[in-house]
């Protein structure tokens, strides 16, 4: 059953009814490739003709406009020529499954499907590629040209060469894969809208599947991580995010200002894109083949594709509706979510049926798939935001743990990169993989997991800690059995052993904190800025250094858990260098990194007081660099919320209000009563000069607030976050108070915390930071 | 030849072709009749091979023909609303056509076209329907193909229009025995140019015959009797398919050979009597009644 007419005529009789596509696709790409090349190199001029080296300057500053054009922006344009000119030729190129006229026309054809399927593909691949070498060819001849040719810049053609092939494969993909999507979704729809329908919920199902996982885990699991890398990763094996992640690392490849080697990620996405495609096209090819030609005009051809669609976008649909309930309400979340889940599962099924079928009347066609689908949300949606599955809780036994490797977000230095003049960079960001501990010890492992299980738990039932030592202690546990998993804890106190015996160590400190332990020589500093005793700037470069090692001294003489636990420092210290700027290696920049100072650190408080004859500090300094009190309370969302606003009054002393000491630690009760380690202060004190709001009111709604006195009407409180937080207006907070407080009344034990943001558990705990 | 057996397609809850079987056999002018929605255009899609059918198969001169170019080169069909290239000209489509059509004769088309009168380089869209009809029937011709299936076709075609499509098929079978199959409602023009007419009824085959032998065996006769147990002495003689009175002037539609029907009414000595032969819109009605399709009642 073959054909006897060749595909060649085939394609070309297809070509002649497609003249507006061939134009359209000429006139963009030529514009995109040899037009734009030509404007951007046109405003490059030497700046003084005149100058020693203006030749060689305006050939560097020529080449390196080229390379970023066809290393950015050719494939971004290539990218969305492709993809729009893909759109166009697949749903358009296949329009006679849409029209039973063209249909009629088309399929009594003397002619195989296959034969008619190859030639519409194939014109309308022609119809992108074609033109697409073209301009690429023209592009890269202009851009040889523009390259002064007697100023020869080592490799630069090669480069310019280089860059094409990139930006053509990185089109290629991108029209393949969008190609063979909108062709998968014309063969399964019977009209041009269900085709863009249909390309867009396949082409996106597959991240927001992914996006609405990791959601979920985010939102419900107090130990998820999202692992960004995994996502960016999977993203490739969206239909549509594949290329797109493709362009990004050729973009980012070109630009980013620290040569990262990406093109050891480009096989995978390789493979990824390839795989694909095919499985893309081979779908097309199959449906396309299988379509029955009488769905032309309705609504999605094929039955079994129907039922796949609406069930998996309500389900979407339901769980995004689950999310957003549980996100907006404050009380009965569970209930408020289920009705978002049902009605964004139900709503989304119905008008699924209206699109497939056409016809409103069809939007209750299917009543137990559509109940059964929504019920199957509300029960996923059930097991995460109950953990059914006992995620948060899981704890290895011990016989199964294999090792694992720590990560403690809490005991590292600050973020930073430090250039050598012997050319040598070094990065002591926290994620770099020489901030992770191996640790072989199972009894070890599982004492760190078990205290952070046991304080996920209590996080998930409304219940601090107040036990807490740590937050964002990321664990890679390696098991003997089964997978390896990552997770991210809060630990108590009961586990500071486990700890202390990873972080007190010399190998620890030098590779965690690099500049504090003299492990780099300090490059260039320039000075020192102080928060101690106000803002103060060094510019004398010796005391500087001075002054630096002093701190470094210090540091080591206090290194142990508590001292790093302990966030609360009279102020800090900026050190400020010149760095050589990677983009320009003519310029320079400045980097600077920040330091604590702890209340104990003698030499460093004993060199900044002999600068600054005006600093006593004291008390009242580290109020005035830290001016807000802030404490948090937990309590379970729906029941405690009133109990714990009137602990929060009592504890203040506010007229009326129950004594303090009338609040049990029970089920019903919030987590434990206030205790903060103020010494003799009295925290009624406080009562005249407080503002109580949550924590997003003090950026948003509080903010203004900010400097009234007294509390706020109750009515005005959110709870969204389950905790409150009390601002003490700056500066007057009563000196009977303040008299109260000594340095040894706060010190790094584990009830007062410094407030980390974004790490801190805002589920548990009294928090409080001076 | 084309062989229809037990092909059956179903529309969603449309059974439109319920089990079909008939033969078209070569040379012959068939024609394809029925009520709306009897099934007719699903038939002539599915004898070219654009739908498929769910059960059964059709063979065109012994081979399948849905998916098989071999087959399908041999039939060309031409819708009821043809589809036409957009801003195109007869040259377009002619074009495609060509393509896809080895045999298609050019000069053959151009010499028709002029015939008609239509010119090549004037948009379609600016056609009449007439003049897209004749179109679709100069390019059917003009492919070449042994069988020629049309959905429609004569609609909209004026009176001297269609005596010429009419004398060209005739031409056309003459010479390389092509194979017309028309489908159309109106019977009066089928009635002189099909020698096979096959009805169709609910999806299914009501009957296929020559039409000759189909107008011999049934006939109007007009009669008023003398006593009207000659009625019934008739009625038990022969099958009657319709009757109508007016006064006592009776009409009955009675299946039977001529000589068969005038000896038996002879035989009862009536007041008068006229044997009439039926066109083949009587009979198309007449049998369709019988099968409980009420025409005299579908309004009011």
């Amino acid at each position: 059953m073959t054909s006897k007419i060749s595909l060649g005529k085939l394609i070309r009789e297809d070509l002649r009814h497609r003249h507006w596509m061939m134009a359209l696709s000429c006139l963009t790409q030529f514009f995109a490739g040899p037009v734009g090349v030509l404007l951007v190199t046109n405003g490059v001029r030497p700046y003084n003709p005149d100058m020693a080296g203006a030749r060689e300057r305006l050939a560097n500053s020529i080449y390196q406009t080229l390379l970023e054009y066809f290393s950015a922006a050719s494939p971004i344009l290539g990218c969305l020529i492709a993809g729009v000119g893909a759109l166009l030729v697949g749903i358009f190129g296949f329009r006679h499954l849409f029209s039973r006229r063209m249909a009629d026309l088309y399929e009594s054809a003397p002619i195989t499907r296959k034969d008619r399927f190859l030639a519409g593909y194939l014109s309308g691949f022609f119809v992108w590629a074609v033109p697409a070498v073209i301009s690429l060819l023209l592009t890269l001849i202009l851009g040889q040209t523009r390259l002064l040719a007697d100023v020869p810049i080592p490799g630069a053609r090669a480069a310019l060469c280089t860059a094409t092939g990139k930006a053509l494969l990185v089109s290629l993909f991108t029209f393949l894969t969008v190609y063979h999507l909108c062709i998968l979704a014309a063969s399964i729809s019977g009209s041009v809208f269900n085709s863009l329908v249909n390309t867009a919920l396949i082409g996106l199902d597959v991240i927001i599947l992914k996006a609405m996982t990791a959601s979920c885990g985010g939102v419900f699991f107090r130990t998820y991580i999202p692992d960004s890398e995994s996502v960016v990763r999977a993203s490739a094996f969206s239909p549509l995010a594949s290329p797109v992640v493709m362009c990004y690392y050729l973009v980012r490849g070109a630009n980013e200002e620290v040569p990262v080697p990406v093109w050891k990620e480009v096989p995978f996405f390789f493979f990824a894109s390839i795989a694909v495609t095919v499985l893309l096209g081979a779908g097309a090819f199959f449906c396309y083949k299988k379509r029955a030609s009488e769905e032309a005009e309705g609504g999605v051809a094929n039955r079994a594709v129907q039922a796949v669609l609406r069930t998996l976008n309500a389900f979407l649909a339901g769980i995004f509706g689950g999310l957003l309930m549980n996100q907006v309400v404050v009380y009965h979340r569970t209930v408020w979510s289920v009705f978002g889940i049902v009605v964004g599962a139900v709503l989304a099924y119905a008008v699924m049926d209206i699109i497939h079928q056409r016809r409103f009347q069809a939007a209750l066609s299917h009543k137990l798939p559509m109940a059964v689908t929504t019920l199957c949300a509300v029960v996923l949606f059930l097991a995460y935001s109950m953990d059914w599955f006992g995620y948060d809780a899981y704890l290895p036994s011990e016989s199964n743990i294999a090792s694992a490797q720590v990560y403690f977000a809490q005991y590292r230095e600050p973020g930073r990169r430090l250039s050598f003049e012997d050319g040598r960079v070094e990065y002591t960001y926290g994620r770099e993989e020489d901030q992770w501990v191996t640790m072989t010890d199972p009894a070890q492992i599982r004492s760190i997991l078990a205290s952070g299980t046991g304080y996920a738990v209590n996080a998930r039932n409304g219940r601090g800690s107040e036990n807490r030592l740590l937050t964002n202690v990321q664990v890679r546990v390696k098991r003997r059995f089964g997978f390896s998993y990552t997770r991210s804890y809060a630990l108590n106190m009961d586990c500071i052993d486990a700890v202390r015996s990873v972080v007190e160590t010399e190998s620890y400190r030098t590779r965690n904190y690099p500049s504090c332990s003299g492990a780099y020589p300090t490059p260039d500093l320039l000075g020192v800025e102080t928060t101690a005793g106000g803002m103060q700037e060094i510019r004398d470069a010796v005391w500087a250094r001075e002054l630096t090692q002093a701190y470094y001294q210090d540091f080591a003489e206090h290194y142990c858990v508590e001292r790093l636990t302990s966030s609360v420092s009279v102020g800090r210290l900026k050190l400020e260098y010149l760095d050589q700027d990677p983009k320009q290696p003519e310029s320079t920049i400045y980097r600077t990194v920040s330091l604590n100072i702890g209340y104990d650190y003698k030499r460093t408080l004993s060199l900044i007081r002999e600068y600054w004859e005006l600093l006593p500090i004291g008390i009242e300094d580290l109020m005035r660099s830290e001016p807000y009190l802030d404490l948090e309370l937990s309590w379970n969302a729906d029941g405690e919320y009133e109990m714990s606003k009137e602990m929060l009054y009592s504890y203040f002393g506010v007229p009326g209000a129950p004594a303090l000491d009338t609040y049990k630690v029970s089920d019903q009760n919030p987590a434990y009563s206030v205790e903060i380690g103020l010494g003799s202060a009295d925290p009624a004190l406080l009562y005249p000069c407080l503002v109580i709001g949550d924590y997003n009111g003090y950026y948003g709604t509080f903010y203004d607030a900010y400097n009234c006195s007294g509390l706020r009407p109750v009515g005005t409180l959110e709870t969204r976050n389950r905790y409150l937080q009390v601002f003490v207006k700056n500066g007057t907070v009563p000196k009977e108070f303040v008299d109260g407080l000594t340095l040894e009344t706060i010190p790094y034990d584990h009830e007062v915390h410094y407030s980390d943001e974004g790490y801190g558990d805002s589920y548990g705990g009294v928090m409080g930071s001076f | 030849m084309i062989e229809i057996r037990n092909v059956k397609k179903r529309f969603g809850e449309v059974q439109a072709l319920a089990g079909i079987t008939t033969e078209i056999a070569e040379g012959q002018v068939f024609g394809l009749v029925g009520t709306n929605g009897a099934g007719k255009s699903t038939l002539l899609r599915s004898l070219c091979g654009i739908y498929r059918p769910d059960e059964g198969e059709i063979l065109i001169d012994g081979e399948p023909v849905y998916e098989n170019p071999s087959a399908k080169s041999k039939v060309f069909f031409i819708s009821d609303d043809q589809y036409f290239f957009p801003g195109g000209t007869p040259m377009d489509m002619l074009r495609y056509y060509e393509t896809l059509y080895p045999g298609f004769d050019r000069e053959r088309f151009f010499s028709l076209m002029d015939a008609l009168k239509l010119d090549p380089k004037r948009k379609v869209s600016t056609f009449s329907k007439g003049m897209k009809k004749q179109l679709s029937i100069l390019y059917g011709v003009s492919a070449k193909t042994k069988y020629f299936l049309c959905d429609e076709t004569f609609d909209g075609l004026d009176p001297v229009i269609r005596q010429a499509v009419k004398r060209l098929f005739i031409k056309e079978m003459e010479e390389r025995k092509m194979t017309p199959v028309i489908a159309s409602h109106n019977l009066r023009e089928l009635e002189d140019i099909c020698e096979h007419v096959g009805l169709l009824y609910q999806g299914g085959i009501l009957f296929s015959k020559d039409l000759d032998s189909m107008k011999l065996g049934m006939f109007k006769v007009q009669i008023v009797f003398r006593e009207a147990e000659d009625e019934k002495r008739i009625a038990e003689m022969f099958e009657v398919v319709d009757r109508e009175q007016r006064g006592s002037l009776l009409t009955l539609t009675i299946r039977g050979s001529r000589t068969e029907i005038e000896t038996a009414i002879s035989a009862q000595t009536p007041v008068f009597y006229e044997v009439l032969p039926l066109t083949l819109e009587e009979i198309f009605i007449s049998e369709t009644e019988v099968l409980g399709y009420d025409f005299k009642n579908i309004i009011g």
